[in-house]
C-alpha cells in the first residue's frame, strides 16, 4: 500500500526558506501514501468514456421516436396539431444541444488554473441547477401538451369510443411516467443546490 | 505523441514518480482512507486523461499538481450528496498506514502525533490557502503555485505566510 516518493529526494525543496519550512516540508512528505492501481485506472477512464458516449446517444436519440410518429400520422392531424408538435420540437431541440454542451463540457477535465477551475465549476453547477428547472417545469408542460392534444383530438377529430380508451391509458402512463421525472429532477435540482451552496462557500474563503 | 510531451515518460512512469505527491494531494482533501483511495482514482483518471493535452509549457509536476487540484474540487462539490466527509475525521491515520523502519516506536509515535495535527490543520484551512501550501510543501517555487493557481506572485507569498502562520499554531514543534 506504501511506496516511497524517489522524486522528492532527486528533487529537494527550493520555495522554504527556513528551518521550521524544512522540518514542515519533511514532515508533509513523511506521511503514508497510496499506490495508485493503475489497471483500475485504465478500466475506469475506458468505462467512463463509454458511460458519456451511451448518455449523448440516448439524448439524441430521444428525439427520434417524436419525429418519426410526426412523420408517420402527419397526414392524420390536423393544422393545429401540425403547429402544437412543431413548436414543442423547436423548443425542445435547442435545450438538447444545451444538455449536449454541458455533457461535453462535464466528460472532459480541463487543464485551467485552479481559481478558474473553481469559476467555472460554480458556473457548471449553475447551469446543471437551470437544467433540473427546465427539466422538471417540461413534465407537467408535457402533461399540459398531452390534454391540449386531447382537446385538439376532441373537437378536430372523429374519436371512437375506442380511441377515446387508447388515448386515457396513454395519458394516464405518460403523467404518471413525469411525476416520477418531477420527482426526479427536483431532487437533481436540490442536490446541484447543494454543491453551489458548499462551492461558493469555498470561493468566498478565500 | 504522449512519449514527446512529457519529455520520454509513459503514463506508468509518470504515475511512478509522481504518483506519491498524488496521493498527498488526495490526503489533503480528504480525511477518511476509502475516500483518500477513491479521490486518488478520480486524478490519476484525470492525469491521464490530461497528460495527453500537455504541451509542455510547464514542468510534468507542474501540469498534473494542477489537474489533481482541480479535480479534487470537483470531487468535493460531488461529495455534498454523500455523508458530510468530516464526519470521517476521527479515522485520519489508522496506525498500520504509518510505516517506517528507521525510527524508535516512540519517535514513530511522535511523528505520527505530528502529522495527525498538520493533516487536521491543512484540510481546516481555506481552499486557497490549502492549495498554496500544499503546493509549497511539494516544493514548488512561488512562480510555479502562481502559475498552478491563476495568481500573483506576491499573492502567492501573502497566502503562504497566512497559512504557514495558521498551521504553526497547530503544530507548535514542527
Amino acid at each position: 500500500m506504501h511506496n516511497s516518493d524517489n522524486e522528492n529526494q532527486t528533487n529537494p525543496p527550493v520555495s522554504v526558506d527556513d528551518a521550521q519550512n524544512d522540518g514542515l516540508s519533511a514532515l508533509w512528505q513523511a506521511q503514508p501514501v497510496t499506490t495508485i492501481n493503475l489497471s483500475e485506472v485504465k478500466a475506469s477512464l475506458s468505462s467512463e468514456r463509454t458511460k458519456q458516449r451511451w448518455y449523448m446517444l440516448v439524448d439524441s436519440l430521444a428525439f427520434i421516436p417524436a419525429i418519426y410518429l410526426l412523420v408517420v400520422t402527419w397526414e392524420k392531424f390536423t393544422f393545429v396539431a401540425h403547429a402544437m408538435f412543431v413548436f414543442m420540437l423547436v423548443t425542445a431541440l435547442p435545450l438538447l444541444v444545451y444538455q449536449l454542451w454541458l455533457r461535453r463540457v462535464a466528460a472532459f477535465s480541463k487543464d485551467t488554473q485552479t481559481a478558474d477551475h473553481l469559476t467555472q465549476l460554480i458556473k457548471q453547477i449553475k447551469n446543471n441547477v437551470k437544467i433540473a428547472v427546465i427539466t422538471k417545469h417540461s413534465t407537467w408542460t408535457a402533461v399540459l401538451f398531452g390534454c391540449a392534444f386531447l382537446v385538439e383530438r376532441y373537437f378536430y377529430g372523429e374519436l371512437t369510443p375506442e380511441k377515446v380508451m387508447k388515448m386515457a391509458i396513454v395519458m394516464t402512463s405518460m403523467s404518471v411516467v413525469m411525476l416520477v421525472w418531477y420527482v426526479w429532477a427536483s431532487k437533481r435540482q436540490k442536490r446541484f443546490e447543494r454543491q453551489l451552496e458548499t462551492l461558493e462557500k469555498m470561493a468566498q474563503q478565500r | 505523441m504522449i512519449r514527446d510531451v512529457t519529455l520520454g515518460q509513459g503514463f506508468e512512469d509518470v504515475f511512478a514518480q509522481y504518483g506519491a505527491i498524488l496521493s498527498r494531494v488526495a490526503n489533503s482533501y480528504e480525511a477518511n482512507e476509502a475516500m483518500q483511495q477513491e479521490l486518488l482514482q478520480e486524478i490519476a483518471i484525470a492525469v491521464w486523461q490530461g497528460l495527453s493535452r500537455f504541451k509542455g509549457d510547464s514542468s510534468v509536476k507542474t501540469y498534473i499538481l494542477k489537474i489533481a487540484h482541480n479535480r479534487a474540487v470537483t470531487h468535493v462539490a460531488n461529495q455534498v450528496k454523500r455523508l458530510d466527509t468530516h464526519q470521517y475525521d476521527h479515522d485520519d491515520l489508522g496506525s498500520d498506514r504509518f510505516v517506517s523502519t528507521t525510527h524508535s516506536p516512540e519517535e514513530m509515535s511522535s511523528q505520527h502525533q505530528s502529522l495527525e495535527r498538520l493533516l487536521r490543520a491543512v484540510r481546516a484551512l481555506p481552499l486557497q490557502s490549502r492549495q498554496v501550501l500544499t503546493l509549497s510543501l511539494e516544493g514548488l517555487s512561488y512562480d510555479e503555485i502562481a502559475d498552478v493557481c491563476g495568481l500573483t506572485k506576491n499573492h502567492v507569498g501573502v497566502i503562504l505566510k497566512r497559512a504557514k502562520q495558521s498551521i504553526m499554531q497547530e503544530q507548535p514543534h514542527a
